[in-house]
């Protein structure tokens, strides 16, 4: 089952959630809808499984080419999986899952024995079988989100839809179930949407990620495209922690931190730029060897944790962050204080003026916020 | 997580249930107090300042209110100390001892009035003791006071204990452990965390007394310019078939009730608003 | 409540002699405000023996009052818990401008005096109210009749059970009731499989109050009852009328009644309030145990 939206727009008073929003997701595909607070994907997954209204003037919701816009949330079949998974506190988990068919009117219910198998088929499938008989207040946060999902599958759902369905669990819990969705959907074949604001989470698992920010979207395409071709420095700044740089370019050549280079292919105009360069795409050398550098000084360095991750200063005070391998590192025998030479692998740039920055500051102000506002003990 | 917005629901029954809710509540309530206030004003302006000056009615004002507070204050302490001593020791009987404290909101007022009046007249199981010091509660402004402690003694007790349960041990620990004494620590740390809850049960007590009636009027003994409260010269204005002059005081009352109303709504937003936050 | 408060340790608490001092204060002060006057009523009733306090329970118009009662109560309770569910679900499930002024009128009969509660009604359908004088036209009797006392009474309990409900469906929130619509459920089903189960101990807790005031009510029915021995007597009305005719074993004999229903009432109120706080504090902490964020 195929999901079309075009030219959705939603607002909450004065707040714009959505702006003239379009999106096809393919039959049986993967997708995740990626971005950051207030940059509308849940307002968007909650106006395709019904659960919100589009304003007036908005586009079609088609599922399967058919517009289902006017059609009310229940009898919409789709399979949603809120994000803190609204189990019915007072039924059981055997309860909740039978909940969907035991609610379907009389000629289209299930036999009694029918509704048991199939509930039961599913705890298995979830590997729930063994606690049919708990309460939700006895499960675990995996426990629960797995039956969660299989009650959104109950109904058999032509397209499932899950807001956050990893974001309250901890790290290593929601890294096991990345891996079982995953799996979920090789064998069940079923379309999947699904929020998130972890950009790991929507490279690991998803077919294609669409990019949200301030309820627009920002770029569509495959992990790869999004990481390795951001259409806009909101997508470069989201998916992960970057080194930005005012700069120049003129007539193909790249000015920057008293690096001057050719500048990437497709970039021939002139003006000031924005160069992002990731942690892990510099080449560190103790010595300058003839290629155009960046001179910078070591001031912090940590090596705990799968690379080691150094705090650079140029001449002109900027600040680098650069990944290298241990086996890179203990090469090079740096220390603090020590003086390296840097050559970009990797770099991306965006015209001043060209879209994106002032969201990508709103954007990451905001992040800040939340930040904030979810850990009270953080920083 | 997302951002909380405004649910445009999916739920049904938002205009049925509200619907029925605004109508029900105009029948009951809205009209019925209209008619209160429209029948008052049908009297003129100095009719209603006849009626509601005339000595027996500031009599009865004058007993209501000072009873009242009276009454409130009383309870303001001894509810502190009940709230105080159910929250934190242990002693036996505490759980059926705070199942009790509900009992003046369980027990039927008139029941109230005439248990109270029979143990304090003067040859009742306390009054006898009273009368031989020359002490007389029923059918005396004190004994109207007493009813009006007994049916206001849950307020203060039930608006403190939540607060004194959530009131982080912490806190005091930290006043410890910063030299405090246990005296500065409750004057200086505790108090000024009670004080929202402790005012709001005071006006909740207040309030209820000054509109009590059952509990009162048998133990008031109702003598003219002396024991008769206010509720009960609404009654007798009534039974003279006086509904004008019954309605004058009422939105006296009523007045004086809302402005309690919305000094207790004053008090809970302060207590829900942190004060740090300025 | 307030059981499982560990005490404070002897270093921040206060010296066992202020302790015995406050906690002897406090149960002096319950005992002889409390028990006391408990203890009078079932002493007096039962002054002349069980036989005479049976007896006056057995009384025609003692019946006719058990009987009103009862019948003003099964009237008011279903009334009120139709509007208080209605209520409770619009505030809670829903968004809509001046919220906050229907929450304030719903306390309204709170802030009256029970006197006034009745008055009003008479200024409305009394002889010389309003409707006064066209209800007299069609011989439909309200004030001094059992209309007005039903009337009266659903006025005094309007609040109860909407301001239980209130603040525990905010709490709950309307996840569950989403997730059974997009489950299939029609607007029935989701009420009464997923709303009510959830709430069913707040729900009771408000019947529970709203019925002890209901059967206990005096000041409001008072006004509005004429009290007509036998036909527009409620118990409370009832022992006031023993109590004024010195018949005090009577008086006393109707008052135990009542004060067993209290007792009940209490007893009732105690076993259901730990659920309520249970179901209130499962709301509160809807979320995974988990929590926050990594």
């Amino acid at each position: 089952m195929s999901i079309e939206v075009r030219k959705i727009t939603k607002t909450f008073g004065s707040f714009v959630a959505l702006n003239d929003v379009s999106l096809h997701v393919a039959s049986g595909e993967l997708v995740a809808l990626l971005g950051p607070s207030g940059s509308g994907k849940t307002t968007l997954l909650r106006i395709i499984a019904g659960l919100e209204e589009t304003d007036a003037g908005s586009g079609p919701i088609l599922f399967h080419d058919e517009d289902v816009a006017g059609i009310d949330v229940r009898d919409r079949r789709v399979g949603f999986v809120f994000q803190h998974y609204a189990l019915f506190r007072h039924m059981t988990v055997f309860e909740n899952v039978a909940f969907g068919l035991r609610v379907r009117p009389r000629r289209v219910r299930p036999s009694r024995a029918a509704i048991r198998e199939k509930v039961q088929q599913l705890l298995k499938l979830v590997q729930m079988d063994f606690m049919a008989d708990r309460y939700p207040s006895q499960l675990s946060g995996g426990q629960r989100q797995r039956v969660a999902l299989a009650r959104a599958l109950a109904v058999e759902p032509k397209v499932l839809l899950l807001d956050e369905p990893f974001g309250a669990l901890d790290a290593k819990v929601r890294r096991e179930l990345r891996r079982w969705l995953r799996r979920l959907h090789e064998e069940i074949q079923v379309t999947i949407v699904f929020v998130t604001h972890d950009q790991d989470e929507a490279l690991e698992l998803a077919d294609r990620v669409v990019v949200m920010n301030q309820g627009k979207v920002e770029q569509i395409g495959s992990p790869d495209e999004v990481f390795h071709e951001p259409a806009s420095e909101f997508v470069v700044n989201f998916l992960g922690h970057v080194n930005v740089f005012q700069g120049r370019l003129e007539s193909g050549r790249l000015h920057f931190s008293g690096l001057t280079m050719d500048a990437p292919p497709r970039h021939g105009g002139s003006g000031a730029v924005r160069v992002f360069v990731r942690p892990h795409d510099w080449m560190v050398e103790t010595r300058a060897n003839g290629a155009p550098s960046l001179k910078a000084t070591v001031c912090q360095i940590n090596a705990a944790g799968p690379h080691a991750r150094l705090r650079l200063i140029t001449e002109y005070g900027e600040w680098i962050d650069v990944d290298m391998s241990h086996d890179r590192y203990h090469e090079l025998a740096l220390y603090t204080g020590a003086a390296v030479f840097l050559v970009p692998r990797d770099i991306k740039l965006f015209l001043d003026g060209s879209n994106g920055f002032a969201a990508y500051q709103a954007a990451r102000e905001q992040m800040q916020r939340d930040a904030r506002h979810l850990s009270p003990a953080g920083p | 997580m997302g951002l909380v917005l405004k649910q445009r629901s999916v739920l049904p029954g938002f205009g049925l249930t509200l619907g029925f809710a605004v109508l029900y509540l105009s029948l009951i309530v809205l009209v019925p107090l209209a008619a209160l206030v429209i029948k008052s004003t049908s009297l003129t302006w100095q009719r209603f300042w006849e009626i509601v000056s005339d000595p027996r009615v500031t009599a009865s004002y004058r007993l209501s209110f000072g009873a009242s507070l009276a009454a409130a204050l009383i309870n303001t302490v001894f509810g502190f100390v009940v709230a105080w001593v159910l929250v934190r020791y242990r002693f036996p009987g505490k759980k059926l001892v705070d199942a009790l404290v509900d009992l003046p909101f369980a027990l039927p007022t008139a029941v109230a009035g005439i248990a109270l009046t029979s143990i304090y007249a003067a040859n009742g199981w306390i009054g006898r003791y009273l009368e031989a010091w020359g002490v007389r509660v029923a059918f005396t402004p004190l004994g109207v006071m007493l009813a009006m402690t007994f049916i206001g003694l849950p307020f203060v007790v039930r608006t403190l204990q939540p607060i004194l349960e959530d009131l982080d041990p912490e806190i005091e620990q930290a006043a410890a452990s910063l030299g405090a004494t246990r005296r500065q620590t409750i004057a200086r740390v505790i108090l000024p965390e009670l004080w929202p809850a402790v005012l709001t049960g005071f006006a909740l007590a207040f309030a209820r007394a000054l509109g009590e009636y059952g509990s009162v009027v048998f133990i008031s003994g109702n003598m003219p310019m002396r024991t008769e409260i206010a509720p009960l010269l609404i009654i007798i204005k009534l039974e003279q078939y006086d509904s004008a002059g019954a309605a004058a005081i009422a939105v006296v009352m009523l007045a004086a009730s809302f402005s309690l109303l919305l000094l207790i709504n004053l008090l809970q937003r302060w207590k829900s608003t942190p004060q740090t936050a300025v | 409540m307030g059981t499982g408060t560990a005490v404070a340790p002897r270093a921040i608490g206060e010296p066992a002699v202020v302790r015995w001092i406050l906690i002897v204060t406090a149960l002096c002060f319950l005992g002889l405000f409390l028990v006391v006057p408990l203890a009078a009523i079932f002493v007096q009733a039962l002054e002349k023996g069980i036989g005479v306090y049976l007896v006056s329970l057995h009384e025609a118009d003692a019946l006719a009052a058990i009987r009103l009662t009862l019948l003003t109560a099964a009237i008011a309770v279903p009334l009120n818990l139709v509007f208080g569910v209605a209520a409770a679900w619009a505030i809670a499930k829903f968004e809509f401008v001046g919220k906050s002024v229907l929450i304030t009128l719903i306390d309204l009969p709170f802030a009256v005096s029970p006197v006034i509660s009745g008055l009003i009604y008479v200024l409305l359908f009394g002889l010389q109210g309003w409707l006064g004088p066209w209800l007299a036209a069609q011989d439909i009797k309200i004030i001094f009749a059992v209309p007005g006392i039903v009337l009266a009474t659903i006025f005094v309990t309007f609040p109860f059970i909407a301001r239980e409900l209130i603040p525990l469906m905010q709490a709950q929130g309307t996840e569950e009731e989403q997730a059974a619509r997009v489950l299939g459920a029609s607007g029935w089903q989701m009420f009464f499989r997923v709303t009510l189960p959830n709430i069913k101990w707040g729900l009771l807790y408000g019947v529970i109050l709203c019925n002890a005031r209901a059967m206990g009510e005096f000041g409001a029915v008072s006004v509005v009852s004429g009290h007509i021995r036998g036909l527009t007597n409620t118990m409370p009305l009832h022992v006031e009328i023993l109590y004024n005719e010195y018949n005090f074993v009577a008086a006393f004999a109707v008052a135990s009644l009542l004060a067993m229903l209290a007792l009940v009432t209490l007893a009732a109120k105690s076993a259901v309030e730990w659920r309520v706080a249970r179901q209130l504090r499962a709301a509160q902490s809807a979320g995974p145990e988990e929590g926050r964020k990594s």
